[in-house]
């Protein structure tokens, strides 16, 4: 990752940029399509070159556009080929989002932010679930989430019953863990 | 004529892994519980599609049991060490948040294990009358 960032720093200075030019160009960028998620402040081009962040969609389309190349070229730093023949995700959907404009991208985006679980509950899975069990757990409970309880309840329904797996899964696991802990110290080791 | 027990006798001898003649029967580490038994149960229904979300929606609607995930991935993982499953990543969809499922089928140790315990206990209630639960 630290590797692409350096690459992007690289391509930067042979082209003669600064970092308030990138600054500067992916504003007027972020004005034009009234969004500001193209806004590529200093600090973010910083922390892309220097510290291994991965920039949004919608800085890479800055980039890209602040740079003169394509968007797929910086993908390729990150070490993502779409001319490979393998895809990253079966859903039908991504090979229509590569042909939407940009707005209806936009729009994408936020039916999919609509959809998606309570973020937190997300991240407390991701956080406190064993490691082997965490992909297909997490992912059984956001499949249910989508399919079957916030098309049939409602998003709040759906809210309550999503944090109510969380619980579920979460609490056993802590408690496990808690008793094993006390135990050791219990038993000096 | 020598009996089932004798000849056993006579194969055991050359075979110094099998000590009991519960051995010959089920193999060590084959022994399952009544929740590995409805595991496998329901990876024997679903077939091909056996996955942890309808593995544990078909044991639910079946039995009326409540199972928590946790509960039933730890259960997959048990008999996977068994050696009575086998499991791979499948691709990841965006329904699942980009997440891969993992599917599950039965290995020959695996149909070997239900067989023997589910005739196990049919052998064990053959000639009670058991009530249905009120």
């Amino acid at each position: 990752m630290s590797n692409a960032g350096s690459k992007l720093r690289a391509l930067r200075e042979q082209l003669g940029l600064t970092m308030r030019d990138v600054e500067n160009e992916s504003e007027r960028i972020a004005r034009r399509q009234t969004n500001e998620d193209f806004f590529v402040p200093i600090s973010r081009l910083s922390d892309f070159e220097t510290k291994g962040v991965i920039p949004s969609i919608f800085r890479i389309y800055s980039l890209a556009s602040v740079y003169r190349i394509q968007a797929r070229d910086i993908f390729l730093l990150y070490g993502l080929n779409f001319d490979s023949a393998e895809r990253q995700f079966a859903a039908p959907s991504f090979d229509c989002i590569q042909n939407l404009s940009l707005e209806e991208v936009h729009n994408h985006r936020k039916r999919e932010q609509n959809t998606a679980p309570p973020l937190a509950g997300c991240y407390l899975l991701d956080l406190l679930l064993p490691r082997r069990h965490r992909e297909s757990l997490i992912g059984d409970i956001e499949q249910d989430y989508r399919t079957s309880i916030l098309p049939r309840y409602g998003r709040t329904a759906a809210s309550i019953w999503f944090w109510k797996q969380v619980i579920t899964e979460i609490v056993p696991g802590l408690y496990l863990r808690l008793v094993a802990s006390f135990i050791k110290r219990l038993l000096g080791t | 004529m020598r009996t089932f027990r004798q000849k056993f006798l006579d194969v055991s001898r050359g075979f110094p892994d099998i000590v009991s003649f519960e051995d010959i029967i089920m193999p060590k580490g084959l022994y399952i519980g009544e929740f590995e038994q409805l595991i496998l149960l329901a990876v024997l229904r679903l077939g091909q599609g056996a996955y942890g979300s309808g593995i544990r929606e078909e044991i639910i609607a079946r039995t009326g049991r409540s199972i928590s995930r946790g509960a039933l991935y730890a259960g997959l993982d048990r008999l996977e060490e068994k050696g009575l499953l086998k499991s791979w990543l499948g691709a990841p969809t965006a329904e699942r948040g980009g997440r891969a499922k993992r599917h599950y089928e039965m290995t020959g140790n695996g149909e070997l294990a239900l067989s023997t315990s589910l005739h196990a206990v049919k052998r064990m209630a053959a000639g009670l009358r058991i009530p249905f639960p009120a």
